[in-house]
């Protein structure tokens, strides 16, 4: 997980809450459904292509079990 | 924020008499909307009712193919029912591209039916405005309008009605169900929103105590091809500032039928019966989808502001119809 999507999601307890669940409903097959279902979360860092990288590390990480 | 009082009922019966018994009382489900405008003095209710935990929160498939969703069911688990996206695409695009996954979790469908307008002068408690104070005026007729209405406007209110799904609703001929002190009744979804006029604090025909208890989707086959257009000025989380739900069914060629609705243009979801009769019987194609969409328009009522919405409906009206034809948008 990069530094950047990761403490921007430890700031950010609802983004960290929307993440798990668009991991656990499937809306990660790519980075346009990931910044959909991640849309209404602000982050004052704007960090917004590190967050994506964050949860695609998650996503592929899962997979890779 | 005034403070106000706060109760929790456990049945239908026990939530209309506590709001009918409480004159400055309102029902309150989701709270998306709300709870913002109780902050901003916008709403001053004495008295909350909060409806959560009333049986009303399933999605029933009706034996003739129809669809009955509680009034209490979350935008989001509407949304994702599996009959939802088969049957009735529009109804689901419309949930999905609406609000946030967040605020979809929360938001009940009845209080989608309720949600007031995004107006700022509305949703601010101290410019004039004929919705929030009747009789003081309507600030956005002269004022920042570009988001406003262009269709079914009247000289004392201009405010766009701001649902998503409820076009889709309207474009399906959608039954709302409501029961009150005077029993039960159905509204079909297009009466259940009332033009301005001269009374636009009258949003719908409810009465004090009255509540949403179902909508009702009729079986409809032309609903299997469906699709909601939303055009914004930003890809997600944004109100429409056009957008179309459109069902057609083409034979030979020949359009058989279609269901045509607006969204983001109408101070009501705007079903657009004069595109539909222009489009009945017609090839699928361009030159009458584009006929249609001008007959509908003729009728707008732009400002200086919003006048590029009559172009931008038209121009979603084809493209909508064409990805549901395949055809040549042209």
């Amino acid at each position: 997980m990069t530094a950047g999507g990761r403490s921007a999601l430890v700031r950010d307890a609802g983004g960290r809450w929307s993440a798990v669940a668009l991991l656990e409903e499937g809306h990660a097959a790519d980075d346009g459904q990931i910044a959909e279902w991640m849309s209404g979360n602000i982050c004052r860092c704007a960090a917004y292509p590190n967050i994506r990288a964050a949860i695609r590390d998650v996503r592929d990480a899962a997979g890779g079990e | 924020m005034r403070p106000f009082s706060y109760a929790r009922v456990a049945d239908v019966a026990g939530a209309i008499a506590t709001v009918r018994d409480h004159p400055g009382s309102a029902f309150l489900a989701g709270g998306t909307t709300e709870v913002d405008l109780v902050r901003q003095n916008v709403l001053r209710p004495g008295l909350l009712v909060d409806i959560n935990d009333l049986p009303l929160n399933g999605v029933e498939d009706l034996p003739d193919g129809g669809l009955r969703i509680g009034a209490l069911a979350r935008m989001s688990d509407v949304a994702q029912a599996a009959v939802m996206v088969q049957r009735f695409p529009v109804i689901s695009q419309a949930l999905l591209l609406g609000a946030s996954a967040q605020l979809r979790n929360m938001a009940s469908m009845g209080g989608n039916l309720c949600q007031r307008v995004r107006c700022s002068y509305f949703r601010d408690a101290t410019p004039p405005c004929n919705k929030r104070d009747p009789g003081s005026g309507c600030a956005a007729l002269a004022g920042f309008n570009r988001g406003h209405a262009i269709l079914g406007t009247s000289g004392k209110c201009i405010a766009t009605h701001p649902s998503d799904v409820a076009v889709a609703l309207v474009a399906l001929d959608a039954v709302v169900h409501t029961r009150g002190t005077a029993g039960e009744r159905a509204i079909g979804v297009d009466g259940f929103f009332l033009l301005p006029g001269d009374t636009p604090e009258r949003e719908h025909p409810l009465e004090h105590g009255e509540l949403i208890t179902a909508i009702e989707v009729p079986a409809t086959s032309v609903a299997r091809r469906s699709v909601y257009l939303k055009v914004r000025d930003r890809e997600s989380y944004e109100f429409a500032l056009v957008s179309v739900a459109a069902a057609v069914r083409v034979q030979d060629g020949t359009i058989a039928d279609v269901r045509l609705a607006l969204g983001g243009v109408g101070t009501k979801p705007w079903r657009a019966r004069r595109a539909e009769a222009s489009l009945l019987g017609k090839p699928a194609g361009g030159t009458s989808f584009a006929e249609a969409a001008d007959q509908e328009l003729a009728m707008a009522t732009p400002t200086a502001l919003n006048a590029f919405k009559v172009e931008l409906a038209q121009r979603a009206i084809v493209r909508a119809l064409a990805i549901l034809t395949n055809g040549d948008a042209r």
